[in-house]
């Protein structure tokens, strides 16, 4: 399961609920493949929360 | 007097596995990293659970798995000129054990369209047959997952094993399409008991398997953290966007995971945004309070 996190300077990450491990929107990280692999699956990750600096 | 020119794949010497490579690699010839298992940042032993995926658990830049039923693996105390060892522990039930390791596209792009030679010290106490598979990746650095691996078949053979640590060797002929990333494979079947080590595996360009090469202990390290490290952090209890950095250049964004954190609970870091995002952290959420943590950063292939 993941959710995700709207981020302070701007754009968003997915966290990876079962470890709360920040996963970052780069192709090249093989968690970020991961997660697409389980969104293409039909799965969908949790909204993010508000950020307020 | 004019010098002559000598022409070899390997040159040997007086000091047992010291002699040269081949190719244009005579240094830095091994292209796999922690080949001598010296280095385990994350854990020294850990289970592997059954048919999950690629675990890296235990000595850096190698990762295991398995089916049937979880196995144990661990860094292991070696001899001779094997100080450490990668061992798996069998158990009941146990189908398949597999370890490998994924080298990038930047570190052996120039091993296309050439012959490369493999090597390890296997021993295992139950099984006699190890299988070795080199592939190259489809797309540059992408090798896919466990389930749903993007990678094509270069070879594959066989090692007949015994318990008594031995090195192997084969030779790969790696074909001019391999510019993408090498990955290595080694597998066993029904290890249901016993156990499975190996210790100073190395690809090298040439047709011989030439001695191990050692590196000195940082150097080693920092090239295993490029895929994987441990930092420490100060959380905040009220500021946002603190900063830190990774102590070596990341090979991608990592993902980030916290280990500990000293008192209080909350505090998370990201990845800095692009275009640094290779190179370090920020805080996104406040501890509950101010407090020491120590994180991981993870860009394994």
């Amino acid at each position: 399961m993941y959710k995700l996190q709207n981020l302070p300077l701007g754009g968003q990450d997915v966290i990876r609920l079962s470890d709360n491990a920040s996963i970052p929107f780069d192709p090249a990280n093989t968690d970020y493949q991961t997660y697409l692999e389980w969104v293409d699956a039909g799965n969908q990750p949790l909204p993010a929360d508000e950020v307020t600096v | 007097m004019a010098y002559g020119q000598v022409l070899a794949d390997v040159i040997g010497t007086s000091v047992a596995n010291s002699n040269l490579g081949a190719g244009n690699a005579t240094l830095m010839k091994n292209r796999l990293i922690n080949g001598d298992m010296y280095i385990a940042q994350r854990a020294t032993s850990a289970t592997i659970t059954a048919a999950a995926a690629l675990n890296y658990a235990t000595v850096d830049r190698f990762y295991g798995y398995c089916t049937g039923a979880n196995v144990t693996m661990a860094q292991v105390a070696g001899s001779g000129n094997n100080r450490n060892l990668l061992q798996f522990t069998g158990a009941a039930s146990v189908t398949a054990i597999g370890v490998g390791q994924r080298i990038e596209a930047v570190n052996s792009y120039d091993m296309a369209g050439s012959t490369a030679t493999l090597s390890a010290y296997i021993a295992n106490s139950l099984l006699t047959s190890v299988t070795w598979t080199a592939y190259y990746a489809n797309t540059t650095d992408t090798f896919g997952s466990l389930a749903s691996p993007t990678r094509t078949q270069i070879a594959t053979g066989t090692f007949t094993v015994t318990s008594t640590l031995t090195q192997y060797n084969a030779q790969i002929t790696i074909p001019a399409a391999a510019t993408t990333g090498i990955e290595i494979v080694f597998t066993v079947g029904a290890q249901t008991s016993g156990t499975w080590q190996l210790g100073l595996v190395q690809l090298e360009t040439g047709s011989f398997a030439t001695g191990y090469e050692y590196n000195n202990y940082q150097t080693q390290l920092a090239n295993c953290q490029r895929y994987f490290e441990i930092f420490g952090f100060i959380l905040d209890a009220t500021n946002l966007l603190r900063s830190g950095y990774y102590k070596i250049t990341k090979r991608a964004a990592p993902t980030l995971t916290s280990i500990t954190i000293n008192a209080g609970t909350g505090g998370v870091l990201t990845n800095l945004a692009t275009p640094n995002d290779v190179c370090g952290v920020y805080q996104t959420t406040v501890n509950s309070v101010q407090s020491n943590s120590s994180w991981s950063a993870s860009s394994e292939l």
